[in-house]
């Protein structure tokens, strides 16, 4: 053996005697080509449906999870294979994940999720890995085909469009809500299903002109009272006094802070608190003439100037109430349900209210709450932060 | 198999077909797949790649 190399070594290091130069170049750049062609295929071949599905942890869990989803069917006839969502389309990054796929070849071997049972154990920590991913690349792979620029904003429902407007202008995250789409959400998640349904049965009807009513989840904003021109987002358990009601549109005035800083386009309940009361369009937040601007003051701690506002805007008539407290209990069992699922939850007074806004986006990612639910409880713990509750730390 | 044997055409025929057959496309993949390796463990450490 060692005599065979050593002497392997002494043809291939010294000229060759009989070939010739054109050859064996000619000959190394025709076994390059076909290397390539064949490494090329092989990386293709193991880029399929079919080979995912190769493995039947993969063909009787996510595949069939799948095909229930409009990724699998629609009515443009386009669909979404596995790899087209779960392996990089970057030639670097799909190496490094073809190699990270040694891993599920252990798994295969060593059968880690080969019954349903394990395979349902595990789908928290899985689903977590391709969130934390998406989330660092910003849905690159949604991205590859769904397109903020091309989206036709006027085709969504109202509520959709309002969330998908700021969305495409700050390039947010799809997965940030789009989760549980293409695959069943992992179990001991709250599924947001029937929450907005429950959030809306809280709604008042009726409503008296010069009262105070609470709005029961987010809410789009318009500048007129035929709710055509978008002004922005009304943030659940936002207080508004109602001015006026004209059949569909009623109109509410916002009483707010802002930190005048930038565009002044979010609201806060209170001076120097992250309270979040909703947001502006950048035309509404800059104009005069929908708001009335009040006191100026300066909040110490961070040396931002804030401003007393009065916002004079329309609302979609409904979704709001005159009980703040029903909402507090709806967001205080859903605190209570869902954060008690990993640890137990701290009281809502343990911290203050500008640091739970931290707390609670940290936790965000291990449960599934829609986006009105999670406004509703944050708001809900902000209001019962030690700030407003007596005798807490 | 003497050190100053001199080379027949058949050992360089060998030697070719080993290279260009065996060990090369061997020691590319193992290169590429080093690289995809050394990428995976880069993101284990430093998290999954951003967005530019």
């Amino acid at each position: 053996m060692k005599n065979t190399v050593r002497r392997f070594w002494q043809i291939v290091s010294k000229p060759s005697v009989h070939l010739s130069f054109g050859f064996l170049t000619m000959g190394g750049f025709i076994a390059g080509i076909i290397f390539w062609g064949g490494f090329n295929t092989a990386l293709e071949a193991t880029n399929t449906e079919e080979f995912c599905i190769g493995c039947h942890e993969m063909h009787d869990n996510v595949y069939v999870e799948l095909q229930e989803t409009i990724h699998w069917q629609n009515r443009s006839g386009v669909r979404a294979t596995c790899p087209d969502c779960h392996v990089p389309h970057n030639w670097t990054d799909k190496i490094a994940r073809k190699m990270q796929a040694s891993k599920e070849v252990w798994g295969a071997i060593f059968g880690t999720i080969d019954t349903r049972e394990k395979f349902l154990a595990k789908r928290g920590e899985l689903a977590q890995h391709e969130w934390d991913r998406l989330t660092a690349n910003n849905s690159l792979e949604c991205k590859n085909c769904h397109n903020y620029d091309s989206m036709d904003f006027n085709m969504m429902s109202e509520r959709a469009r309002v969330q998908m407007k700021m969305a495409a202008e700050r390039d947010q995250s799809c997965i940030d809500c789009h989760k549980g789409i293409a695959h069943h959400l992992p179990e001991n998640m709250n599924s947001g299903d029937g929450m907005l349904a429950k959030l809306e049965a809280m709604a008042t009807s009726g409503y008296q002109v010069g009262q105070a009513y609470y709005s029961v989840r987010q809410l789009p904003m318009f500048t007129d009272s035929t709710l055509t021109t978008e002004a922005g987002q009304l943030n659940a358990a936002t207080k508004v006094t109602i001015l006026d009601v004209k059949g569909d549109a009623i109109q509410i005035e916002i009483d707010a802070w802002r930190k005048t800083k930038g565009f002044g386009r979010v609201l806060f309940e209170d001076f120097a608190m992250n309270i979040n009361d909703g947001y502006l369009t950048k035309e509404v937040a800059q104009s005069d003439q929908y708001m009335q601007q009040g006191e100026s003051k300066e909040d110490d701690l961070t040396g931002l100037p804030w401003q007393k506002v009065a916002v004079t805007l329309w609302l979609r008539n409904g979704s709001l109430t005159d009980s703040r407290d029903r909402l507090w209990q709806f967001a205080k069992t859903t605190y209570d349900t869902s954060c008690s699922v990993c640890h137990t939850q701290p009281a809502e007074a343990h911290f203050d209210t500008n640091t739970w806004p931290g707390m609670f986006n940290g936790m965000l990612s291990f449960v599934n709450l829609d986006g009105d639910t999670q406004a509703l409880v944050l708001k809900y713990l902000q209001k019962h932060s030690s700030d407003f509750a007596d005798g807490a730390h | 198999m003497q050190e100053n044997t001199p080379t027949s055409r058949a050992q360089e025929w060998k030697a070719f077909l080993f290279i260009a057959v065996v060990l090369f496309p061997l020691l590319s993949i193992i290169l590429v797949g080093g690289y995809g390796f050394a990428i995976w463990f880069l993101q284990m450490l430093m998290g999954p790649p951003g967005h530019g």
